[in-house]
């Protein structure tokens, strides 16, 4: 009898042992995400093959430097076109704008451009359409996304003008047709 | 749950009629056992549970007890998420909008142990990819991480990637990610 004792009681501990014992426990739960995704354009500079090489190229905040430019003879910086006129001249290089679409439907973009501060001397283009301070100037109604096309800036100087420097920050808007 | 075999009761009555002979072993045991021994033949399977938490860092959370709400409110490729401490990365074709929540794996206990987090998700989705720590959602589950202790709040990352072709002013609700948790 004595030792039945210590048979039985791994026996007992087997038939009390739950069902689901074996079956380990586990805890659950439910994890929503929810979010509304807006249509969105995104605009970059990039330097154009034969433009001047962009500072920041690849972003939406670039800088063109034109360097030392002359009427006449002198070395032009790679990628500066110079013309010359009856009584001034004009720069121009290259560049290209590169506009993608995200969740949209948009086939075209349309592309304004605006100088931040008036130049009453010099004239200013993108694309060859005169920019001013005044109000956004219209560069394309049917830009292409996804594709860098190229809105060459120029700057037009008068002869008369004195030697020295120029700047100015040319902002442009794409805005989904 | 708990487990105890008790000097009597009617777990005792059921054995003695599967085995009669093992009834009478127990009730020898009864007799001479002190109390501390039969303590040791305990057996405790208490249950766990999981809760998910809002992160000081993380996108505001819903919800309660089983069942939770990440909402990362408006999203776009070129835009800065409205939500706070939602971020966005954007790469060629898609944009990743991510956050962080926790979890709290609560454990009665008296001993701490760790658990297996696993995770999938119910319905698929197929238009977006959802990654918890890295690992792509599916509808099988997924082992996410181990020996995740309980009584603390783990840190994850949430990251939905939305392809550019996806639909505009489309409210995305991701309504089926579950988690489970196992002890190890």
């Amino acid at each position: 009898m004595k030792r039945l004792c210590f048979v039985a009681l791994p026996v007992l501990l087997g038939l009390l042992t739950p069902q689901g014992a074996n079956a380990q426990t586990t805890a659950t739960g439910t994890l929503t995400v929810s979010a509304v995704v807006n249509s969105s354009i995104s605009l970059v500079f990039n330097s154009d093959p034969s433009g001047v090489a962009l500072g920041g190229s690849g972003t939406a905040a670039a800088t063109l430097t034109f360097g030392n430019v002359q009427a006449f003879g002198g070395t032009l910086a790679p990628g500066v076109v110079r013309t010359n006129g009856t009584d001034n001249f004009t720069v121009t290089s290259g560049v290209d704008v590169l506009v993608k679409k995200s969740n949209s439907n948009s086939p075209k973009y349309t592309l304004t451009a605006q100088l931040s501060t008036n130049d009453s001397t010099n004239t200013w283009t993108v694309g060859g359409v005169t920019v001013t301070s005044g109000s956004p100037a219209q560069i394309s109604a049917n830009g292409l996304y996804s594709s860098n096309v190229n809105f060459p800036v120029g700057i037009t100087i008068p002869n008369s003008e004195n030697a020295g420097t120029i700047n100015n920050v040319i902002n442009y808007t794409a805005t989904a047709n | 749950m708990k487990w105890s075999i008790r000097p009597s009761g009617a777990a005792a009555v059921a054995i003695a009629l599967l085995l009669p002979a093992a009834a009478r072993a127990q009730k020898q045991i009864t007799k001479k056992a002190p109390p501390s021994s039969l303590m040791l033949l305990t057996q405790e399977e208490t249950p766990v549970s999981l809760t998910v938490v809002s992160l000081p860092d993380g996108a505001p959370l819903l919800g309660s007890q089983g069942g939770w709400t990440l909402d990362l409110g408006r999203v776009s490729y070129a835009g800065i998420p409205a939500t706070p401490n939602v971020a966005i990365e954007r790469s060629s074709g898609s944009f990743v909008v991510s956050t962080e929540f926790g979890l709290m794996i609560r454990d009665p206990r008296q001993h701490p142990r760790t658990v297996s987090l696993l995770v999938f998700l119910e319905p698929v989705q197929s238009r977006v990819a959802i990654r918890i720590d890295g690992v792509t959602l599916q509808a099988a589950p997924q082992l996410l991480a181990a020996h995740i202790p309980t009584r603390v709040v783990t840190r994850h990352r949430l990251e939905i990637e939305i392809p550019a072709s996806l639909a505009e002013d489309e409210k995305l609700v991701v309504n089926g990610i579950e988690l489970s948790v196992v002890p190890d």
